[in-house]
């Protein structure tokens, strides 16, 4: 089918070209990890104070005496990592359609078979295939920075995994609108933020039973699931749109 | 294939009263342009008088802020357009970058076939060398393999003798005749007097400003 083989092409000159751009691949795995180390090192005391606090003030009484900040800190890790990956990934989304719109094969794809909708969603699944699942699968590493057992970890990954296709599909349209746009990270993070609200929310609704020891909760998983397909609707159309703008100007 | 090119004898362009206006500046205005099956166009004009922008408007990457443009009987995907812009990536060598836009153009790619084009276009030595590499004449001939590789009927393009050395300049008016004689119908901006006589030539004057 030769729509097939032009969608593949697509997808190989895609992930080549983020691969050959470097630091494209590992930057989100550093960031996640960098931040994850970080976080006990500025946080451990803060959230024993806190804990403290809110002992003193009873609202903590039904804990048992002995609880640690590491334990404390486990609680909220799946928060964090929501939190780390929904930054890691607005660092690799600026270059998604730039390089495309600068040398013009933009153009090219413009004058061949795929609709621009779908030369956006290849994009966007080619660059996370490429950048965020490596980052996931090495999840449970930050993780245990965290609190979190490598078990939990992978528990939570299909969560994860579909909450940051959402960031991505949402991140494609701020990309697309400001392919034209020189250092266009904070235009995109400005524009796409307030979008990744219903997954986070729904992500982390979904892992928070986590730390209690149940599993995941399935219903905020669905909804999860839901926002990722909305994403995955709505946003390809947006960035063709956005795309075709762009070569106007 | 045969039948394709009789499909292109019936081909044509006609564009009527375009203007485009970018910002304050009216690149042109009450611009006509016919183009039949098997013509050559040349559109002429001082730098900046809009000669890419009417072949983007042509290639209906941009709109017109007027006028109207009308492509008849041609296929999907019909054209060319081989623009400033390299639309090749660092990494690619001449042989990868044919073959991906073969494949991006839903065609099975044939090794033998893109061995042959990189030799008509003069690639045949450095044809696995990465791009950023080549001079800007090989990357300029790469682009040209391509309009071998797909068949398409309508070709704009933009400076195609553009640091081209004597060999190269002649192979471009080659192909536009070979491709003229095929049926197709080549549009292309240039500065340079070529051996090549244009059916019809478009002469963009400088822009004029319509600020108050």
């Amino acid at each position: 089918m030769s729509l097939l083989t032009a969608a593949g092409a697509l997808y190989l000159r895609t992930v080549r070209e983020t691969w050959a751009g470097g630091t494209g691949m590992l930057l989100p795995l550093t960031y996640i990890v960098g931040g994850a180390a970080l976080i006990p090192l500025v946080a451990g005391d803060a959230i024993g104070g806190v804990a403290e606090l809110f002992r003193r003030a009873g609202a903590l009484s039904a804990a048992p005496e002995g609880i640690s900040n590491s334990d404390l800190l486990g609680l909220i890790a799946p928060g964090l990592l929501w939190f780390l990956i929904a930054l890691a990934s607005l660092v690799t989304l600026e270059r998604i359609f730039q390089s495309d719109l600068e040398d013009g094969a933009l153009d090219d794809y413009r004058l061949g078979p795929l609709p621009m909708e779908i030369v956006a969603f290849i994009k966007v699944i080619a660059v996370w295939s490429l950048v965020a699942l490596p980052a996931l699968v090495m999840l449970p590493l930050p993780g245990l920075f965290l609190g979190l057992s490598p078990l939990d970890s992978l528990m939570s990954l299909p969560a994860f995994l579909l909450g940051s296709l959402a960031f991505f599909f949402w991140g494609g349209v701020g990309a697309a609108l400001s392919a034209s746009v020189r250092r266009s990270g904070l235009l995109i993070a400005v524009i796409v933020l307030p979008f990744y609200a219903p997954a986070v929310i729904f992500g982390a609704g979904a892992v928070a039973p986590l730390a209690s020891g149940s599993g995941l909760d399935t219903t905020a998983l669905m909804f999860l699931a839901a926002a990722t397909l909305m994403s995955a609707a709505i946003g390809p159309v947006a960035a063709a749109q956005a795309l075709k703008l762009s070569a106007e100007g | 294939m045969s039948e394709a090119m009789t499909d292109w004898r019936k081909i044509s362009l006609r564009a009527e009263g375009l203007a485009s206006l970018r910002g304050f500046r009216l690149l042109f205005r009450d611009l006509d342009l016919d183009a039949a099956s098997g013509s050559f166009t040349a559109l002429r004009g001082p730098n900046g008088s809009g000669k890419t922008t009417l072949l983007r408007i042509l290639a209906g990457l941009m709109r017109p802020s007027m006028g109207e443009l009308r492509w008849d009987n041609t296929p999907d995907e019909a054209i060319h357009l081989i623009g400033h812009a390299s639309a090749l990536k660092p990494f690619e060598t001449p042989r990868s970058a044919t073959d991906a836009f073969i494949r991006l153009t839903g065609l099975k790619r044939k090794p033998a076939l893109t061995d042959a084009l990189l030799d008509r276009v003069g690639l045949g030595r450095p044809a696995d060398v990465p791009v950023r590499f080549l001079s800007a004449g090989q990357k300029k001939r790469t682009l040209l393999a391509r309009l071998l590789a797909v068949p398409r009927p309508v070709w704009l393009l933009d400076e195609p003798f553009a640091n081209l050395d004597a060999a190269g300049r002649e192979l471009v008016e080659r192909l536009i005749s070979e491709q003229c004689a095929k049926g197709g119908i080549v549009i292309a901006a240039s500065h340079d007097e070529t051996g090549l006589a244009p059916h019809t030539t478009i002469d963009l004057a400088e822009p004029r400003s319509v600020a108050a």
